[in-house]
């Protein structure tokens, strides 16, 4: 499974990798002012949290063995 | 549960959405424009997630453009008389597209955009036999290029115009008044609170279907798609909706010209012969191709990267400022490839399915059949047949994605504009938001325990094969057909226990929907043009024609229109 990891040390709380993921893999918890990943197995690696983070508190580990592809119906259903 | 009032609503927040909220706000002041995204206008979507090229006539003939691509492209399949005006009108949207963002256009020191004729053409072979290419400046249309983070200063510029934004609500259905629209519903994507919108005109720009295989193009659920099945609108070209790109097991990242360097197994290079004559990007000959000598038991295919001509030229816009000056987006691919090509442990390729469905029916002020219904962008690339015989973008273009979607937004914002401004607000049904809500929230109540993820594999066995969805027979489509048929019953199974799980169920509905309506299409046409191959048939049919898809009483129904060619300046 892909991997976000989140230095909170670093983050500010300015929502920026929760806006920036365009398939709901992250939510925001609005009281700790933190993200959440609480999708990672539906990330897609675009990267887009790690690289619009302007204080460089995460980063985005592929895992691509993991990505969801039908490798064995790649040319024929059954 | 909130109401809201609004005169245009704008369903969908990246480059065709924004392309629309703004055009019709400029030109209608008055009227109220609002952009529901589900995710944040700014951010989401996939058009600054890709090369950020963009097609522009440039210095060519408009006219020209029109005849190369019937012919070569479109197999005059196109509506040519919406053709036309995509190509008359192209070069002013890429202006506009540099003002609203700020100059975020890359441009000469003299201020003209910058512009590339990427792709090269085999030309012959040298006394030594190696390939010769030439600079096909034959092609008349060019690139520019625009920095990967325009969404978000065209969003700002959108909110200074006037417009309206509310993100993380995913809207999933149409509000009727007779026949026209009067609204849609939508819920919050981490709450689960309904909203209620009223209005007069709806633009669609949701994006196409893509089935969540390749990871770029995952967020197009086809969700509007579905929407507007539902609410009766017509489909054409469904067929079309099965482009793939050249991709790795290792790490599913897009390749292209991948066909001038494909080879067997036995190290044949099987690729290049699909590539003489006009190719200005990636064919179906070369995925069947592929196919073939998988199935004749020549495969794994293997992407010789060192022989693919196009490389120079990638390698020179992607990751790189030696032509093009986009830090960021530079950064974005930088990333992207460190990660992907760091894990590359085989030069074995394979087509990975993109699928890009957008049978969404639109004429030339892009308007649906429902009144008061419009689209823009991918959702409605293929319905249009601007491009005719391909899949939507890059419709054997690249570059046409981000082009088609500012000009089509451009189109639809003052139709939707003019639309609203003469007609009074329709009633809202509370049957219909009851019904609605019925359908959204059911996956919560069921009896099953599949989870989304669990299910969605079932529909990429379907829909990957390129025995089932490019190099088609009519034996092996109704086996998809029935497989769809079976998914369509096992569905009920999918239990929701959030919001997030509840738009993935809504997701899978839209799926199988697009599914359907793309084999069934599949079997009505009886040829191979263009991007449509059939195994069964593989010669073009002498008469030309549209095949349609309509929703009536909750049948699939099909109908045919013939191509006015008599009507058209090209022909045959």
């Amino acid at each position: 499974m892909n991997k976000i990891i989140v230095n909170e040390e670093l983050c500010v709380g300015c929502q920026i990798c929760f806006k920036s993921c365009f398939i709901d893999v992250i939510k925001w918890d609005a009281e700790r002012r933190k993200p959440v990943v609480k999708y990672p197995e539906e990330c897609v690696q675009c990267g887009f949290c790690e690289l619009n983070c302007p204080k460089r508190a995460l980063k985005m580990e592929p895992d691509y063995e993991a990505y969801m592809f039908p490798r064995e119906h790649i040319f024929t259903m059954d | 549960m909130s109401n809201i009032t609004t005169d245009i609503l704008v369903v969908g927040g990246s480059l065709a959405g924004l392309a629309t909220a703004i055009t019709a706000k400029e030109g209608n002041p008055d009227l109220d424009v609002l952009v529901v995204e589900k995710y944040t206008t700014g951010y989401a979507g996939k058009a600054n997630r890709g090369a950020g090229i963009m097609d522009m006539i440039g210095e060519s003939d408009p006219e020209d453009y029109v005849k190369y691509h019937t012919h070569y492209i479109g197999e005059y399949l196109n509506d040519q008389d919406a053709l036309r005006q995509y190509a008359n009108t192209l070069d002013e949207g890429v202006a506009l597209l540099d003002k609203w963002s700020g100059g975020k256009v890359d441009k000469n020191p003299d201020g003209s955009f910058k512009t590339l004729k990427w792709l090269a053409q085999i030309t012959g072979e040298d006394e030594n036999g190696k390939r010769t290419f030439d600079e096909p400046d034959h092609f008349p249309w060019t690139l520019v290029c625009i920095e990967l983070d325009y969404l978000l200063p065209i969003r700002r510029y959108a909110q200074k115009a006037g417009v309206k934004f509310i993100d993380r609500v995913g809207v999933v259905d149409l509000l009727k008044d007779g026949d026209r629209i009067a609204g849609a519903v939508g819920y919050n994507i981490d709450t689960e609170e309904q909203m209620v919108f009223s209005c007069k005109s709806v633009v669609l720009c949701t994006g196409s279907q893509n089935y969540r295989v390749m990871p770029m193009w995952s967020p197009g659920r086809g969700e509007g798609l579905a929407a507007a099945w539902r609410a009766g609108a017509q489909f054409r070209n469904c067929e079309f909706g099965s482009f793939y790109n050249w991709t790795s097991l290792d790490n599913f990242e897009s390749n292209m010209g991948v066909e001038f360097a494909l080879f067997n197994n036995k190290g044949e290079n099987v690729g290049e012969q699909h590539t003489r004559g006009e190719h200005p990007d990636v064919d179906a000959n070369s995925l069947a191709e592929c196919y073939k000598q998988v199935m004749a038991g020549n495969g794994p295919m293997h992407y010789h990267q060192q022989e693919n001509p196009l490389m120079p030229y990638l390698s020179s816009v992607l990751a790189s400022d030696s032509y093009f000056n986009r830090p960021y987006a530079d950064d974005f691919w930088g990333r992207l490839f460190f990660n992907a090509y760091s894990q590359q442990l085989s030069d074995v390729c394979v087509p990975g399915l993109i699928g890009e469905f957008s049978g969404l029916k639109v004429d030339h002020a892009f308007a649906t059949t429902v009144p008061g219904l419009f689209a823009a962008g991918d959702i409605c690339y293929g319905g249009s047949s601007t491009a005719g015989a391909v899949p939507p973008p890059p419709g054997r273009v690249r570059g046409s994605g981000l082009a088609f979607a500012q000009y089509s937004g451009r189109m639809a914002g003052p139709s939707a504009a003019a639309y609203a401004a003469g007609v009074s607000q329709g009633s809202v049904d509370p049957d219909q938001i009851k019904a609605i809500d019925d359908r959204f929230m059911a996956p919560k109540h069921s009896k099953g325990n599949v989870k989304v993820m669990e299910f969605i594999p079932e529909i990429h066995k379907v829909m990957q094969p390129l025995g089932n969805s490019l190099y088609r027979k009519e034996d092996r489509i109704e086996k998809a057909i029935a497989r769809i048929e079976q998914l369509k019953k096992d569905v009920v199974n999918v239990k929701a226990d959030d919001a997030h799980s509840l738009f993935g169920a809504n997701e899978i509905q839209s799926m199988l929907i697009c599914a359907e309506l793309f084999f069934r299409s599949s079997l009505l046409r009886k040829e191979s043009r263009g991007w449509f191959l059939r195994e069964d048939y593989p010669e073009k049919a002498e008469e030309i024609k549209w095949y349609t898809m309509q929703n009536i009483d909750g049948k699939m129904v099909s109908g045919e229109q013939k191509v006015p060619m008599d009507q058209y300046k090209y022909r045959p």
